[in-house]
């Protein structure tokens, strides 16, 4: 594919007005062609049934953050473009990892512009327009004066796009397949606009309820879980009563540089992994403290829809507000997930995703094998000798749920002071857990290396389909080697929304490494199936045809949704509401690829 | 409503997939710069190699206060000064578990003599060629212990170096090859 191939080159742009989880209300659309010069500046009383231009196999959409554009082109009953270039994954591709002076991260369209040394609106005269236009009021109570202002500050977005056209193609079009390789991240902007136009069902009723009472529901959880612990004093945490439970359980905290314990959601959360009695301490924590149950973004059809932010981390995985998304940390709140009646959700993620794609890039024939045994962890154990040949998950427990935790903390960098903590064991056999992996998989850590080389050296670093970072100023080599894994796996997982929707299958949401689907309780099973193929299919293509597995978590009205993790804190809650709506009544059936 | 469209059929996507191949394409080579000539610490399981063309028999000085060892050539063990420090040994190559390469002095019989020490020594070095073994000296006993590893250990890599760049790097400075070498002068109070 070259920009030559295009007959038409369409800038466009939306002003719409979108309250806390509703769909877009179209304001207006200005388009521009590159070639003809062609502008159409339409109110959205003025729009019809299909888009006023060519947006066919034969022409080039443009945008800036495609996906709000292309919820405008659903909320419109139009069909989305055939190819979208966007140019928001683009300069945060082009710029990934680094920050430049008066600027820091590209990821506007005003910084995108102040990148080039282009000409920008003041960041004043376009928040009062954005104000006007995020007025709840109707389209038609705009004065025609107003409708004109907004249209041409319209126009100025779809100028910039103009000239930014040039610079952006001249630095991102350079090698062969560098175009389509950005039609493919403009196509899956389709694909977030697709999940956010159609969000996750909610039980509203019971959101209104826990709102009502929230206040109170903290203070009767604190009486609650608190007893045994003892570490709060009204709603306020102290850390003197925690030192003293700690030295009371005689367990060993990480401490801050200060000396104190470290108290931070990273620090509670992996505790909880190795001494399970601080899990309700960390997740009552959590809930008090970062939970806002009045930010979840819930639109009044009852469906919980916020901005994706596609693209956001460096890895270029999603980055969605942990308020505002009800796949947000607080895990029990993911009991207020529940489809409506006659339908279905499926949660479908990959199985091991960083695993399979690490045991492929690398080549490690042995760790391949661990991943295609269904149990990489146990495989690992027997490939190094920890456990005898023909060991199982229930003869061998805790070597697997040893070994787990070195696989999964080593993917991270993980190293033997936090990987015995992980175990609860002695630094001693965390380190040999640590060698005993290095030489079983020797291939995949020499390729690990070579990430880390490559990237020092070459500055850069790139997936299968050429998401990139630089390293600048201090690079974390625990990132940088990680980096191959969950950028991989975000291809993957793009890959398989666009597929998804292309086949007609109802996306939600992506969640990290997996998608929630939306269908009857007559299709679920069918539609689970149909995703798994897909996923196992993208997974393919991203590896170069290694297979990869999925697990699908089903639900059925009048079930609702629930994370394992979450269900006790949810009992607690509804307890003390006296909701009668337990984790009891809460099904999810896991359905693992055949 | 997306148009209908097929990714897979829009896009050659074989065709755009990038390498990953890291390790490869690199252009880096690691540089062996520093072999150390010691016994193997207590603490580590080693191999040694089994050929031939990596061992040596030489003449070696041992300095204790500066932790040092010289090898002497053949055409200076009888000069003065060298002839009663310098002690006959076997030079071996080996590697730890952590992939550290290093050469060892194995003490052999001076005089007729030669004890449990050495004796024990040249033994672990015997089994090391064969299987993970971890030197360790027990006073009480007045020898080496020798342990086995009873895990089945992978075996070595060992890096494509020869003996001669090994014993050039270990014995760096410290080749006694001529009667001016600051050893000797020291030894015989010349400087």
């Amino acid at each position: 594919m070259e920009l030559g191939d295009f007959r038409e080159i369409w800038f466009c742009d939306f002003e719409f007005y979108a309250p806390t989880g509703e769909r877009p209300l179209v304001r207006c659309m200005v388009a521009r062609e590159l070639l003809s010069k062609r502008v159409i500046k339409l109110w959205a009383d003025e729009l019809g049934s299909e888009p006023p231009f060519n947006t066919g196999k034969d022409a080039l959409f443009v945008a800036f953050f495609a996906s709000a554009e292309l919820g405008c082109f659903r909320s419109l009953g139009w069909n989305s473009p055939y190819w979208v270039l966007d140019f928001y994954p683009e300069i945060r591709n082009l710029t990934n990892g680094k920050t430049y002076p008066g600027i820091g991260r590209v990821r506007s369209l005003l910084s995108t512009l102040a990148f080039f040394g282009l000409r920008r609106m003041q960041h004043e005269d376009k928040r009062a327009m954005r104000d006007l236009v995020m007025e709840d009021r109707c389209n038609s109570t705009y004065s025609l004066q107003d409708r004109r202002a907004i249209l041409d500050y319209c126009q100025t977005d779809v100028d910039a796009l103009e000239s930014l056209f040039k610079p952006i193609t001249q630095r991102i079009v350079r090698c062969p397949g560098d175009l389509d390789r950005a039609l493919l991240r403009g196509r899956y902007m389709d694909a977030v606009a697709e999940m956010e136009f159609r969000g996750i069902p909610i039980d509203v009723d019971l959101l209104k309820q826990l709102r009502q009472s929230w206040d109170d529901i903290r203070l009767q959880l604190i009486e609650k879980i608190d007893p045994a612990f003892g570490v709060f004093d009204g709603l306020k945490f102290k850390q003197a009563k925690f030192i003293d439970w700690l030295r009371c359980e005689k367990i060993p905290w990480p401490e801050t540089a200060t000396g104190k314990p470290a108290l931070d959601n990273a620090t509670f959360r992996q505790m909880a992994k190795v001494y399970p009695q601080v899990a309700p301490l960390h997740e009552l924590r959590h809930s008090l403290g970062q939970l806002r149950l009045n930010d979840l973004s819930v639109g009044s059809d009852g469906r919980n829809r916020c901005l994706l932010s596609p693209f956001g981390a460096n890895t270029s995985r999603h980055t969605p507000s942990n308020s505002r998304f009800i796949f947000g940390p607080s895990r029990w709140i993911r009991g207020l997930i529940k489809p409506e009646p006659g339908k279905a959700l499926a949660y479908i993620d990959f199985s091991s995703q960083e695993i399979a794609i690490a045991a492929k890039l690398s080549s490690d024939l042995k760790m391949q094998r661990a991943y295609t045994s269904g149990d990489p962890y146990l495989s690992f154990a027997i490939q190094a000798g920890l456990a005898p040949d023909g060991a199982t998950k229930a003869t061998h427990k805790p070597t697997r749920d040893r070994c787990k935790s070195a696989v999964l903390g080593l993917s991270y960098g993980m190293r033997e002071h936090s990987l015995a903590q992980r175990i609860g064991g002695p630094t001693i056999a965390a380190r040999h857990l640590i060698e005993a992996h290095e030489e079983t998989y020797r291939i995949f850590w020499r390729w690990s290396q070579g990430v880390v080389d490559h990237a020092m050296l070459h500055n850069r670093l790139h997936t299968t389909f050429g998401w990139q970072i630089a390293m600048n100023g201090e690079v974390n080599p625990r990132s940088v080697q990680n980096f191959p894994m969950q950028a991989n796996g975000a291809e993957m997982l793009r890959l398989a929304a666009i597929m998804a929707m292309e086949a007609g299958i109802q996306i939600c949401a992506p969640i990290h490494d997996a998608i929630l689907i939306e269908s009857s309780i007559d299709c679920i099973d069918i539609d689970v199936k149909r995703m798994q193929a897909i996923m196992q299919q993208a997974g393919q293509i991203v590896l170069d045809g290694f297979a990869i597995r999925s697990d699908a978590d089903k639900v059925s009205y009048p079930d609702r949704y629930m994370d394992g993790s979450g269900r006790e804190m949810w009992d607690r809650v509804m307890e003390v509401c006296n909701l009668n709506v337990k984790s009891a009544r809460v099904r999810c059936v896991a359905i693992a690829q055949e | 409503m997306p148009q209908k469209t097929d990714v897979t059929a829009d896009f050659n996507l074989d065709s755009l997939r990038l390498k990953q191949d890291f390790s490869e394409t690199l252009g880096i080579q690691r540089v062996l710069s520093h072999v150390p000539v010691r016994k193997p610490n207590k603490t580590n399981f080693i191999r040694v190699h089994s050929g031939e063309d990596y061992r040596m028999d030489v003449g070696i000085v041992e300095m204790k206060e500066e932790r040092e060892t010289f090898l002497v050539t053949p055409a200076m063990m009888s000069e003065p000064g060298i002839y009663e420090l310098v002690v006959p040994a076997r030079l071996v190559t080996y590697i730890t578990r952590q992939g550290v390469l290093a050469l060892w002095p194995l003490k052999l019989e001076k005089d007729g003599k030669l004890n449990p020490w050495h004796e024990s020594a040249l033994e672990a070095a015997q089994l090391a060629e064969e299987q993970w073994v971890s030197v360790r000296a027990d006073m009480s006993l007045g020898a080496y212990q020798i342990f086995l590893a009873t895990a089945e250990l992978p075996e070595p890599e060992w890096p494509e170096h020869t003996f001669s760049e090994l014993v050039r790097l270990g014995f760096k400075g410290l080749i006694v090859d001529a009667p001016d070498h600051p050893l000797i002068q020291q030894l015989t109070g010349a400087i």
